[in-house]
């Protein structure tokens, strides 16, 4: 048989190619610009990240900002004495860790249920973070001395690449066969040797770690640390909104949702707010009612797939 | 595993939901490369067996030996892993996926035949074109017919490299034509694949044309076993199907 680079491979090529080229910007372009990069390319590190779970397996997290404010909670309050070249895995490490114990037993519940679980377990880990600070005496931290803007993008350009490459490989893997059987039909995908929980699982710890990096490096970004800030749900609802704008079971929809409403936001959050909530509100109906497979699965597949429930 | 040992021995099966035995005290033992159809009433406990035997749902009590080794209280995968199949009677195709997409998926995982993707989709390949999907082999499963669908489940079933395939209800639905080519579809299968079948079917004269011997399942239990002609002949299956009059 002649080999044939799939075409999720090329889109690999290609949006790694991006990105590469998006590591000028520093270079070439000032602190603004740069501060804009940062806040793209970490939406395409979360979005790509929930893909693996959500967009894969059809179970959607509403609470992925958990593992975002987990590693940001790890990166502040081992400010000064560990390097951020350890504090970063192991904020990685350590959201990947709480989605591996919490998995099992969330993972258990489907559809809306498990919306609605992911949700609140954040909001539980949030408050339990404000009560852990509030018990020390704190309400929010300042952390001084943190590495450059230009440090801060290229770290955050690392963890785009890696979140993509992750995205990547979950879908030329058995994981995303698996995954998407899973989606589809899961007791059907069980009874044709699927190993359904263990697949779950995988997808959950794979789709937490990068974000939990994030997190870490969004908080240095910020220099100060506020729990309300880094848990909140607004995060969550960004991954979400983007995935399904790009259209999340292709490699490229997490990148085209980022770049589309990451440039909306910043032309709009500082300016009018209400108008980019707004905009978002609307976007988000008219593509869940008329284009749910996304810009991706609407305008880049050779021939337009079924209409999908 | 001896040669004279049943590939599948179902012992003294039985399953309640609830206070309803959905099976009571059922024993059945299937010898290799046999097809061994299962006749039955609504809620005669056909499709519960299946769920038993497949790992959908736990007996309540009785054991079930596969190769002579016991698969009570594993996971479907797990049982699938070790040569069993099945499809559903209600089908569940994996609807936005392509035809090819769903096969290759069984064919990936299922007996674990296939560890490369590209081996996996050629014998997914193969096996579309014998259920006579080929032409439809890119079209989203869930555009398929009702027909094209049971061939889909038919598929992906035979793709997990399972031993013993279990059909529930692949003909129900279908027109008279449709029937007589599944009919062939399933034999060809059979003899080319050297599988052992376990088929329940409503449709009575395609069941006896189709299997080597028969199992009558009656409210839960066992009422009839044999060859087609000697089970259909029997005074038994005479009075709960046609009634007290024939």
């Amino acid at each position: 048989m002649k080999r044939v680079p799939q075409p999720v491979t090329r889109d690999l090529a290609l949006i790694l190619g991006l990105l590469a080229a998006a590591g000028l910007v520093p270079l070439v372009a000032g602190d603004y610009w740069t501060g804009v990069g940062i806040a793209l390319l970490m939406a395409i590190a979360l979005t790509q990240s929930w893909s693996i779970l959500s967009s894969l397996s059809g179970y959607v997290s509403l609470g992925h900002v958990v593992f975002y404010g987990l590693g940001a909670y790890v990166v502040v309050a081992s400010w000064g004495s560990l390097p951020i070249a350890v504090s970063l895995p192991v904020a990685a490490l350590a959201a990947a860790a709480f989605a591996f114990v919490i998995g099992l037993p969330v993972l258990r519940v489907r559809g809306p249920y498990f919306v609605i679980l992911t949700f609140g377990l954040a909001e539980l880990v949030k408050f339990c973070v404000i009560a852990i600070e509030a018990a020390q005496g704190r309400a929010s931290r300042l952390i001084l001395g943190t590495p450059g803007l230009d440090t801060l993008f290229f770290l955050m350009l690392a963890l785009a690449a890696l979140a993509t490459l992750l995205a990547w490989g979950a879908r030329v893997t058995r994981l995303g066969h698996g995954l998407r059987a899973i989606r589809e039909n899961e007791e059907a995908a069980q009874t044709l040797g699927v190993p359904v929980a263990r697949y779950k699982l995988a997808a959950f710890v794979l789709s937490a770690a990068i974000p939990g990096a994030v997190g870490g490096v969004m908080a240095l970004r910020a220099t100060y640390f506020e729990p309300i800030q880094v848990f909140d749900p607004m995060v969550s609802f960004s991954m979400i909104a983007m995935a399904i704008i790009g259209g999340g079971d292709d490699l490229r929809g997490p990148l085209i949702g980022a770049i589309v409403l990451g440039t909306l936001s910043e032309l709009l959050w500082a300016s009018a707010p209400q108008l980019y909530m707004i905009i978002l509100g609307l976007l988000l109906v008219i593509f869940v009612l008329f284009v749910p497979e996304g810009i991706c699965g609407r305008l880049l597949r050779p021939a337009p797939p079924m209409a999908r429930r | 595993m001896s040669m004279d040992q049943p590939l599948l021995q179902v012992r003294d099966l039985g399953k309640n939901f609830g206070g309803v035995h959905a099976l009571d005290n059922v024993s059945v033992d299937v010898k290799a490369g046999v097809i061994l159809g299962i006749m039955g009433a609504n809620g005669a406990g056909k499709t519960t067996l299946f769920a038993l035997i497949a790992g959908n749902e736990t007996p309540s009590s009785g054991e079930i030996l596969f190769r002579c080794r016991s698969i009570v209280g594993l996971r479907p995968d797990q049982i699938c892993r070790r040569g069993v199949a099945r499809t559903f009677q209600i089908v569940r195709p994996f609807a936005g996926l392509t035809v090819l997409e769903n096969v290759t998926t069984a064919a990936m995982f299922g007996a674990g035949l296939h560890a490369s993707h590209a081996g996996a989709q050629a014998a997914a390949a193969e096996i579309i074109g014998e259920v006579g999907l080929a032409g439809r082999i890119h079209s989203p499963a869930g555009e398929l017919t009702l027909s094209g669908q049971k061939r889909l489940e038919l598929a992906r079933a035979v793709a997990t490299g399972a031993t013993l395939v279990m059909l529930d209800e692949v003909l129900a639905g279908l027109t008279a034509t449709e029937v007589e080519e599944m009919l062939v579809t399933i034999r060809s299968i059979h003899a080319r694949r050297g599988l052992t079948l376990l088929v329940i079917e409503h449709v009575m004269r395609a069941l006896m044309r189709l299997s080597h011997h028969i199992v009558v399942l009656h409210l839960g239990r066992k009422i009839a076993e044999g060859e087609p002609e000697a089970v259909a002949a029997s005074d038994e299956v005479q009075r709960v199907y046609f009634g007290e009059a024939a």
